[in-house]
């Protein structure tokens, strides 16, 4: 008897101090989170409420161009011309899309705008999502967008899908579009940044994250997630995802993720179309600019001289003892900003040395607030052998500000690359001005114009227009071109000297061979690239944003914005 | 007879994957520790850029011969020092992805295949 009673009172103990030490935790949490300014919640509120609008109208716009097409479509044979130009046509007027196709009613894909011979064959390849016509009916006359996950291309998105119809009005099969919803936030998230100090992320009402500036956080559910279960983090998640609208604070890493600081959110609720909910968070915890005075940038040719130096030691003792050096961060490989990143060529990270978490992660589809993917172009310059290579990057010696980076990167063998960075600040990109996104819109709409009027009018008149300064193709502040897979320039709006010469030995004073890059990223599919070129009439180099699309396995169309 | 026999080959066998592997090894060993001269290849517009980095054999090597796909051979001179050798235009008109050779020719006469890559031209 007397051994129970110590017994109960040894269980009656450890249960007060668990259950207490979880009151002192979550009392400790609550209790540093200073409390927020009417004032505030409505500035937020206020820089919140434009941008939701914006998001709610651009995919009620997208998902009536969807409906529309697939209405076009309906009782159209797949066979008909008329159904690839409906598709690029459409993939013209969403310049968020990635690919747009049609699947049977097996889901088995039958047309698509998008080579994607890697990933999906037509005619064979199943679509993952599986809708029925009760699906359609239960949705009316809205589209049906997906969760964030997979698009056909291997990278990740949501998908608007329609249903199609026969002549006699049966259902045979669906109308999808994926989106890139990178590019759909990023420029507003660019803009919120630059103009108000204020960050967005976005999550379905599950918990799933579509949207961060931080590429890591995309694709983590914050319900279930290891990374957000402190309580004040958990509380925070859960009242977003229940509720349409509100404000909250909470504990979270700062960018260096290692400290916890007080972020104050305010969110909104976006229906981008049938079956989902978007809670748009706006939050206040990006961290102000620091600039060290006594900082010496390297020199491009001191970078270049860095990375040889690590080639040679790689060729030296082998990959596995050079990346053990690589991923050392207090080793040789440090010198002030300068450290070894390596690569695998499918995008593997091999050595991070700030970042040892992220090693054996894929950064294939990571991309820029421009939507450069960095990767990418890496890999597409380490195949030439090597050289530098331009895109956005956050700045850990500036508290991780968004800042334009210069890397210079050598391939090592067939299978992997390594390279270093350095902060560029004689550009505009990397002091708090952006690229705004109707800028970027209009880019990406100019150059599927294009490749869409090839289509139909053919590339000769698509040529025409490029060069007639009075055709409806021009846009104010951006140069259209066309080259063919040779390198023979066939109109270009910037150096029309140029027409008919081949300029695959175009380079600009880091060697960069632009010509070259051109026609790769346009045969890689299309997109977008960063260059250093000489701008007429002085010839003064400037930094350049290049978008490129084919038209067809010969000839590329492409527009291209200078940066300041 | 029958088992002398099976007993020789196998170690005529096991001789000889011993002797493949430990050569292999050597092979990549030296060329890991001590290569003849190390070098890099990169494409700049119609150039290729040829850089020397460190070697035992460096200050033998004389010229440097690049091929693309086994063709046409270019021979440069090095001069004594020289880092980089600029092989002028002979990317002009090439795209896709090409197998580039570099050979050194030393002093004595011997020629030796120092890189083989895989360069994408476009």
């Amino acid at each position: 008897m007397r051994h129970t009673v110590e017994i109960i009172g040894i269980i009656g103990i450890l249960l007060f101090f668990i259950f207490t030490s979880g009151c002192i935790i979550s009392a400790e949490n609550t209790a540093e989170l200073e409390p927020v300014s009417a004032e505030q919640i409505s500035d937020m509120d206020a820089a919140l409420y434009p941008l939701t609008y914006l998001i709610s109208k651009e995919m009620e716009q997208t998902c009536c161009l969807v409906w529309n097409t697939a209405r076009e479509l309906d009782g159209v044979s797949v066979d008909d011309p008329a159904v690839d130009l409906a598709l690029l046509k459409l993939k013209r007027d969403i310049p968020v899309s990635y690919e747009v196709t049609l699947f049977d009613t097996n889901d088995i894909l039958i047309t698509s705008t998008e080579d994607l011979g890697k990933t999906m064959e037509i005619g064979v390849s199943k679509a993952t999502t599986h809708y029925t016509e009760e699906d359609f009916k239960a949705a009316g006359s809205q589209c049906i967008v997906s969760g964030y996950s997979a698009l056909l291309n291997g990278d990740n998105g949501v998908t608007i899908t329609t249903a199609m119809y026969d002549r006699e009005g049966n259902y045979n099969g669906t109308l999808r579009v994926g989106i890139d919803t990178w590019d759909l936030f990023s420029g507003i998230n660019e803009y919120l940044r630059t103009s108000y100090g204020y960050t967005i992320w976005v999550t379905q009402d599950n918990g799933l994250q579509i949207y961060d500036q931080d590429t890591e956080e995309i694709g983590r559910n914050m319900l279930t997630d290891t990374l957000y279960q402190s309580s004040s983090t958990q509380y925070a998640a859960k009242t977003i995802c229940e509720n349409p609208s509100g404000h909250v604070s909470y504990f979270f890493y700062d960018t260096s993720w290692v400290n916890l600081v007080q972020t104050n959110a305010v969110w909104n609720t976006v229906y981008p179309g049938y079956g989902m909910e978007w809670r748009m968070v706006l939050s206040d915890n990006v961290p102000e600019k620091i600039i060290n005075p006594d900082t010496i940038t390297p020199t491009p040719e001191e970078l270049k001289a860095f990375v040889e130096k690590a080639y040679v030691y790689a060729q030296k003792v082998g990959k596995e003892q050079a990346l053990a050096a690589f991923n050392d961060p207090n080793g040789e490989f440090i010198d002030g900003e300068m450290y070894i990143f390596a690569y695998g060529m499918d995008g593997e990270v091999l050595s991070l040395p700030y970042q040892p978490g992220l090693v054996g992660k894929n950064r294939w589809f990571r991309e820029d607030p421009n939507g450069v993917k960095i990767m990418q172009r890496v890999i597409a310059r380490a195949q030439q052998g090597g050289g530098y290579v331009y895109y956005m990057a956050p700045n850990p010696d500036h508290n991780f500000a968004q800042e334009f980076k210069l890397s210079y990167v050598m391939q090592v063998d067939d299978s992997w690359l390594l390279g270093s960075g350095i902060y560029i600040q004689d550009n505009l990109l990397s002091h708090a001005q952006y690229t705004e996104w109707t800028e970027r819109e209009n880019l990406t709409s100019q150059v599927r114009n294009m490749q869409y009027l090839a289509k139909t009018e053919g590339i000769s008149s698509v040529v025409d227009m490029i060069m007639d300064p009075e055709s409806e193709l021009q846009i104010d502040g951006l140069y259209p071109f066309a080259v063919t897979k040779n390198g023979t320039v066939l109109a270009d709006t910037l150096n029309p000297e140029m027409v008919g010469t081949n300029q695959l030995g175009m380079t600009n004073s880091l060697g960069m061979s632009i010509t070259r890059e051109v026609i790769s990223l346009a045969q890689a599919g299309g997109g977008v690239m960063y260059c250093l070129w000489g701008i007429p009439p002085t010839n003064e180099e400037q930094y350049i944003l290049i978008y490129v699309e084919p038209t067809d396995a010969s000839t590329y169309v492409g527009s291209l914005i200078i940066l300041g | 007879m029958a088992v002398f026999l099976i007993i020789t080959i196998m170690l005529i066998l096991a001789g000889s994957l011993a002797g493949l592997l430990f050569g292999a090894t050597f092979i990549v060993d030296q060329s890991l520790d001590d290569p003849d001269v190390l070098m890099h290849a990169a494409i700049s517009g119609n150039d290729i850029i040829v850089t020397i980095y460190e070697g035992g054999r460096v200050d033998e090597l004389v010229q440097i011969s690049l091929e693309i796909e086994g063709y046409a051979p270019v021979v440069q001179d090095v001069p004594k020092g020289e880092r980089e050798i600029v092989y002028s235009g002979v990317a002009v008109q090439i795209t896709g992805t090409k197998n580039v050779g570099l050979r050194g020719i030393f002093t004595d006469g011997t020629v030796k295949l120092l890189k083989l890559l895989v360069l994408k031209f476009t």
